[in-house]
């Protein structure tokens, strides 16, 4: 209990740090003894980037890099799939069509295309679900990713398909097929709160019914778990959390694979404390690949989804190598 | 698709097609040595594609050249193309060019395999002459005179031009020489300023140009991104020693924007009221958009004190 | 299993499948010849077959020659090559994964081979070192997949995952070095990595079309050792087939045709996935047919370059769109059979 303990410490320190990191780095390099100007309210340059950038960017990176772990470690949970992602299973790139579509055809605002990014979600959970052919047993994760990877594609050629129709139009959502932190978040931020709430309120409840869903199906129905219900539920829960992600930042894979991995190895196996902790992860993780971003090729930004696909690909690798026993 | 062509270029092309004999007689050619090669262009030509609505739109007015089409951008508010002349399919549709049947084409050498620019394929359809956004537009116009045999005609605009642009110097002296100014486009998506007055991996841009031939004080590139970017973060860092700013408005809302950000209203320059804002993309260009930038570097010098 | 490759029976089909398969083979031959001619009719200018078949015999010139011969014939000759490229190495490691979603795009060795030939691109390079370039990016993706699993023992299903994490990290490299390029490259490798049969180089697809005379047959050539593994490994083993060397040698040719199809049209999805379960329901065989997937492909990628081209005329789309759209619309029939059916659950 103790190194469980102090894997959350460190946990918790990495987190700061990264949130310090992601405060100082970018374009213009902040000493640390910026961050007075911002604890004593001057109305200096500094404090300015402060409020207007680095903060509310490090809000959206939080609340964003959250939604895609919980998200993450919902499907894990509910279809007992160590490889569950709402990059992987398509549902970003649903979501990140719905958006294209909506604000590129029809030129809807933030605060509408995030239920519709919902929409696409579930439309393309559901998909990939079909496509793998409702898959049960061992081999039923890697059926769903093939059948995700499959789908994603597929909204990606549907979107360009529908982008290239009308460039001149579709050049204000750029960032619908890699997603970027780049957008105001003190805009973007109450435009996603009421689907991103009800999306952790949801996963609040769900918690203890998913501990009893890992049991199996069979015992946690006989412990008198309405299974169907609960897996409805956390559907509702991981659409409305990935698509207030997708429509805020676009799509980004990888942090919703990778950050339950690690609160498990860090919370051990009880979903009321492994989903705070996957979110907390997931934004220490989307912070990172976004201070990373920034630095790497100053003074232009590489996009968080390419930054966490290059991080992430090796995360899967590993998880997918032998000597694991979830097959 | 076919019904977007015209009916009188689809006879055109019909009739080149058929091998028919033009209208006009054949003109005769004339031997030119571009960076292509040398080729034989009509002496006076008929039928002429600017592949660019920047550069090549903007010399084939100048020198009167009959335009049969333009493509990649529709032309701006202050370039005078007839009526008649169409807007292409844009990338440009080379089937379409040459159904045309133009006897010269006018076409950058940004990019020659591109899409956008296809330098490389076009002389299969008729002679090619290249622009260069490398160099300034005088170098490019007095080119493009020499090849078409029309010296005097690219002399007199030059020399009109510089005229103009005597006068704004004698206007605002002092302003000119005691000033750092900039010349910025704001891409609201990515949040940052694209400067336009100093050298980028873009080549020479015009706001550039007629800001060198004013003998202005632009920010240094050595500040700026490859592509001449500015962060927000690096608002102050870059332009809070600029006296005055050429707000380059593209249409796409930039302004609005960047009214909203906290870091543009601190400059200096913002807050003491010396923003000018031009309507109109104005990156790219040949006399007319020269002559635009120089009137709008004009207004804001009147901005200064004098 | 529903949608997975069935064993066949006995080593060999049997002769009416036989026969069927060489109609079905004949068939699409044919269909690629007419919708190559068909295909020479399209575009702005106003071609009819009479003409393009003139043309192509040589008694044309002018504009006619210059807009079927120079412009048109290249890009129908760039999709069927690519086409018959994706259709065969989609079968290969369909059948070397025992997975029907195991095609080459899925598993990310065409963003391999992508990112070697744009990276050879950006230096500068010929059309012939970006060819070589192209086949390392792929080898280069594969040792990866086969080193991080460790070996060939592992299972396929994790040697898939592997392919899939490895495909997303080349694709990232592939976006930022677009992202970083001058422009007048990242225009161009742009376009390419979208499909870029509009523009295609006619050095990289002269060069990619000497290198596919040589693998096609290499690839049929495999069918032996496809129908050996398929048996299992011990079966195999007593037919002269180590296993071992027969999976080596299905996936070398399949990354090879997987390179080759790159550098001619970029890495364009969804040919190699799907080309295999049309050409295996045409031919009614029970394994994945090599010479039917091919000209399948072959055809699904000459089809959606031209409805690429006059969906939104005289603005071309990219064929990668296409083919991701036509494949998405091909996964839910097969997927509406399969509840038909009622084997779905």
């Amino acid at each position: 209990m103790t190194g469980r303990m102090r894997s959350v410490l460190i946990a918790g320190f990495l987190l700061a740090a990264a949130m310090l990191a992601s405060l100082l780095a970018g374009a213009k390099l902040l000493p640390p003894s910026s961050l007075l100007d911002l604890l004593q309210g001057r109305d200096s340059e500094t404090a300015v980037i402060l409020w207007q950038l680095r903060l509310p960017r490090l809000a959206l990176g939080l609340v964003v890099g959250a939604a895609l772990g919980a998200a993450g470690a919902i499907i894990q949970a509910a279809t007992r799939n160590p490889l569950g992602d709402p990059g992987l299973l398509g549902i970003n790139a649903g979501a990140s069509l719905a958006v294209v579509t909506g604000s590129g055809l029809f030129g809807l605002a933030p605060t509408m295309t995030v239920w519709l990014a919902s929409g696409g979600a579930a439309l393309a959970a559901l998909a990939v679900h079909a496509v793998a052919g409702a898959p049960r047993g061992p081999s039923a994760p890697i059926k769903l990713t093939l059948a995700g990877v499959a789908v994603t594609a597929f909204c990606l050629g549907i979107g360009q398909a529908i982008a290239l129709a009308d460039p001149e139009r579709f050049d204000l959502v750029r960032n619908w097929r890699v997603g970027a932190l780049s957008g105001d978040g003190l805009a973007l931020l109450p435009a996603i709160a009421l689907p991103l709430l009800m999306g952790v309120a949801l996963a609040a409840l769900l918690a203890p019914r998913l501990n009893l869903l890992a049991l199996g199906e069979d015992r946690a129905a006989a412990l008198g778990l309405s299974v169907g219900w609960t897996q409805a539920g956390s559907l509702l829960a991981v659409v409305l959390l990935a698509g207030a992600a997708v429509a805020a930042a676009g799509p980004i894979a990888f942090i919703g694979l990778a950050a339950p991995h690690i609160a498990r190895r860090l919370g051990g196996a009880d979903q009321r404390i492994v989903l705070p902790l996957a979110a907390l992860v997931g934004a220490a993780l989307v912070v990172v690949a976004d201070t990373l971003g920034r630095v790497v090729v100053p003074p232009a930004e590489l996009p968080v989804g390419i930054v966490a696909a290059l991080i992430g690909a090796p995360v899967l690798a590993t998880l997918a190598r032998p000597r694991r026993s979830e097959a | 698709m076919r019904g977007k062509l015209s009916r009188r270029a689809f006879a055109a092309g019909a009739a080149a097609l058929l091998g028919a004999p033009a209208a006009v007689a054949a003109p005769a050619s004339r031997q030119v040595e571009t960076s292509l090669g040398r080729l034989d262009i009509p002496a006076a030509p008929q039928r002429v594609v600017a592949i660019d609505s920047r550069i090549g739109l903007e010399q084939a007015l100048a020198f009167d050249l009959p335009l049969v089409g333009y493509s990649h951008s529709r032309a701006r508010p202050w370039v005078p193309v007839p009526p008649g002349v169409p807007f292409l399919a844009a990338p440009p549709d080379l089937e379409q060019i040459l159904m045309l049947a133009p006897d010269l084409i006018l076409c950058p050498d940004s990019a020659p395999n591109s899409d956008w620019w296809p330098l490389a394929r076009l002389p299969a359809i008729t002679p090619v002459l290249p622009s260069d956004h490398r160099i300034t537009w005088q170098e490019n116009l007095t080119r493009l005179g020499d090849w078409l045999d029309q010296q005097e005609k690219a002399a007199r605009i030059v020399a009109a031009h510089a005229k103009m642009i005597a006068a704004i110097r004698q206007r605002h002296r002092q302003a000119i020489a005691s000033s750092l100014v900039a010349a910025v486009h704001y891409d609201a998506i990515k949040r940052r300023l694209l400067v336009r007055s100093a050298g980028t991996r873009y080549g020479l841009v015009m706001p550039a140009q007629v800001l060198a031939e004013l003998g202005g004080l632009a920010v240094a590139a050595g500040w700026l991104g490859p592509n001449g970017e500015v962060a927000l973060d690096s608002f102050g860092d870059v332009l809070g020693a600029v006296d005055a700013i050429l707000l380059i408005d593209f249409g796409d809302g930039g302004p609005r924007a960047l009214a909203r950000e906290a870091l543009w209203q601190r400059l200096p320059a913002v807050k003491a009221g010396r923003v000018e804002t031009v309507a109109g993309n104005c990156t790219f260009g040949s006399l007319y958009t020269a002559r635009y930038l120089a009137r709008a570097w004009d207004a804001l010098f009147a901005r200064l004190p004098a | 299993m529903p949608l997975a490759a069935r064993a066949p029976a006995q080593s060999g089909p049997s002769r009416p499948v036989l026969r069927r398969s060489l109609a079905v083979d004949l068939a699409l031959a044919a269909a690629c010849v007419g919708l190559g001619l068909v295909a020479l009719t399209l575009g702005t200018m106003s071609v009819s077959v009479a003409d393009a078949a003139r043309t192509l015999a040589g008694e044309a010139t002018g504009p006619l020659r210059l807009v079927v011969l120079e412009w048109r014939l290249p890009r129908i000759l760039a999709a069927l090559a690519a086409g018959a490229a994706l259709g065969m190495a989609g079968a290969l490691f369909q059948t070397l994964l025992r997975n029907p979603l195991g095609s080459p795009d899925v598993i990310g060795f065409d963003a391999g081979a992508f990112s070697g030939a744009i990276l050879a691109m950006l230096a500068g390079a010929t059309a012939a070192i970006v060819a070589l370039a192209s086949l390392a990016g792929g080898l280069a993706a594969g040792l990866l997949v086969y080193a991080a699993a460790g070996g060939s023992h592992v299972e396929r299903s994790r040697l898939i995952l592997i392919g899939i994490a490895v495909g997303v990290g080349f694709t990232a490299l592939n976006d930022w070095l677009i992202f970083t390029a001058p422009l007048d490259s990242a225009l161009i490798a742009a376009s390419w990595k979208q499909g870029a049969l509009a523009g295609v180089d006619k050095g990289r697809l002269a060069i990619g079309a000497a290198i596919l005379l040589v693998l096609l047959p290499l690839g049929l050539a495999c069918r032996r050792s496809m129908d050996a593994l398929a048996l299992g490994d011990d079966k195999a083993m007593s037919l002269g087939e180590p296993p071992g060397t027969a999976r080596l040698r299905l996936g070398l040719v399949g990354l090879s045709l997987t390179a080759t199809a790159t550098l001619i049209a970029g890495p364009v999805g969804f040919v190699a996935l799907i080309a295999p379960h049309a050409a295996r329901r045409l031919a009614g065989s029970a394994g994945l047919p090599l010479s039917t997937s091919a000209l399948f492909g072959a055809l699904f990628l000459l089809g959606s370059d031209c409805v690429a081209r006059t969906l939104f005329a005289p603005r071309s789309l990219p064929v990668g769109a296409v083919t991701a759209c036509l494949g998405g619309l091909y996964f839910v029939l097969l997927l509406r059979s399969r509840l038909r059916r009622g084997t779905g659950s």
